[in-house]
């Protein structure tokens, strides 16, 4: 593609005390385009995300979101306006409703018409009759899906989700891969980690598996069979991590 | 370039609430719904000023409550803070909220001013209700010396959550913040307990503002070089 990156990152490194996690990972995501990235356990996916969320910095390398290094500092409020991101951990507060929720965290990002805007995504995550329940009486389902509608309640350009299908059911995952498949279309960039190899190929334009510190396979979903995906994870997932 | 000097502070738009004012409603919100940390800090100063009832006999020793009774106002107001302080951050761990918070496009300082203006409502609410009991206990006459009370309150209370809440925002990442935070507290403001035990004793035994002013301006100095400290490390406190 020839349209510059919304996000891409040069030469990626991050360790942990003495243990490299990334090594000189190169990646370039487009506006519109979806990577699921795949890895074992321990191969850095989440720390990637992080790095990408802002929420770490790398030790070496840079990563940028439109050309703008991440790791700006006068930028990073702006960078932040326009990343979401959906953590291990929902990130809410387990007290308040669903409704609270959503309201607490379009305030803090200054979202216009916040009622209307929360009340789409509680439709969109069908939690539409429970907004007013506490957080702590839902399931985990119901919790992994206020998570990615606090992650998308600013309506970010660019969509973190690190491991987005873990505790969803069936119908909850269906209807998470359309939502995936949703967001590209408009115009948003979205990457998001999974062990679901099937779901992941499903949904994404592009499938990756981090082996090693970086990206051992990288290719678009048109020229990917999941069997292929399969042999090629066996083969490099768990190398050096 | 330090880089608190280097960092762009961002002022929410004219039309937006402050940050810092709805990290404080959400957190009092949540207090609202549950009031664990308020009845916790009630019922355990309620047990402080009935154990020191009993305790001391004061009339026996020839002694009033204005002699030893700041002392045990303090006591009660310093302890019982540190429930709520440590409640604060503790919340914010629970589904690593915290994180989220660090994401927002805000200043980090929003979140250390939201945060402490919490705890000082919090620290202020629980000795609305104390005072007046310590006032039944302990015999005193609370109306006499309500204003100039409340002052020494008030600026020794924001002085105490000030640096309460930095401290309690940099103990939460390690495994034993309960243990950390009053470890970490305590020591640190000595000052503001002694300023403030002074200035109470002296207002207990009726002494005009004059005479304790200095250290109701110590005790805010106090306060607020912890609040500007907090204002511009608290970047390097939510980072990872």
């Amino acid at each position: 593609m020839s349209a510059p990156s919304l996000v891409s990152t040069r030469n990626l490194e991050f360790r942990f005390g003495a243990r490299p996690v990334l090594r000189g990972l190169n990646l370039d995501l487009h506006r519109g385009e979806s990577l699921a990235v795949f890895g074992s356990n321990g191969a850095g996916k989440t720390t990637l995300l992080r790095i990408l969320a802002t929420l770490l910095r790398p030790t070496g390398g840079e990563a940028f979101l439109d050309e703008v290094p991440l790791s700006a500092r006068a930028q990073r409020s702006h960078l932040r306006r326009r990343i979401g991101f959906l953590s291990h951990q929902s990130m809410l507060y387990e007290r308040l409703t669903a409704r609270q929720n959503l309201h607490f965290y379009a305030r803090m990002y200054g979202v216009d018409n916040r009622a209307r805007r929360c009340a789409e995504l509680l439709e969109m995550v069908e939690l539409g009759g429970r907004e007013d329940d506490p957080v702590e009486e839902f399931s985990k389902g119901m919790q992994q899906r206020l998570a990615l509608a606090r992650a998308l309640v600013h309506d970010p350009e660019l969509v973190l989700l690190d491991e987005p299908f873990s505790g969803l059911d069936p119908r909850a995952s269906s209807r998470l891969g359309t939502l995936l498949q949703d967001l590209p279309r408009r115009g948003k960039a979205v990457l998001f980690t999974s062990h679901h190899l099937e779901m992941g190929l499903g949904v994404a334009h592009r499938v990756a598996i981090l082996s090693g510190g970086s990206f051992a396979f990288d290719s678009p979903r048109e020229s990917t069979s999941l069997e292929g995906l399969v042999a090629a994870y066996a083969s490099l997932a768990g190398r050096g991590a | 370039m330090p880089r608190w000097l280097a960092a762009g502070r961002e002022v929410a738009p004219l039309n937006a609430t402050p940050p810092a004012l709805v990290i404080c409603v959400k957190d009092l919100q949540q207090e609202l719904k549950t009031r664990e940390s308020f009845t916790a800090a009630f019922f355990f100063a309620l047990l402080v000023q009935l154990v020191f009832s009993f305790a001391f006999d004061f009339q026996s020793l020839g002694l009033g409550f204005q002699d030893v009774g700041a002392g045990v106002l303090w006591i009660t107001l310093t302890f019982s803070s540190i429930l709520s302080l440590q409640n604060s951050f503790v919340i914010e761990r629970e589904k690593n909220c915290l994180a989220a918070l660090a994401l927002c496009p805000c200043d980090p300082s929003s979140v250390f001013l939201g945060k402490f203006l919490a705890n000082l409502i919090f620290v202020l609410a629980v000795q609305a209700f104390v005072l007046p009991i310590s006032a039944l206990f302990f015999g005193y006459d609370l109306a006499a010396v309500a204003l100039p009370l409340s002052l020494v309150v008030v600026v020794n209370a924001a002085g105490f959550s000030a640096l309460g809440t930095l401290f309690a925002a940099i103990s939460v990442r390690t495994r034993r913040s309960e243990l950390l935070l009053p470890l970490l507290l305590f020591p640190a403001a000595t000052p503001v307990v002694i300023w403030g035990v002074k200035a109470t004793r002296l207002c207990l035994a009726g002494r005009g503002l004059e005479a304790y002013e200095y250290l109701v301006g110590l005790s805010a100095c106090f306060g607020a070089i912890f609040a500007v400290a907090g204002v511009l490390l608290f970047d390097y406190v939510l980072e990872e």
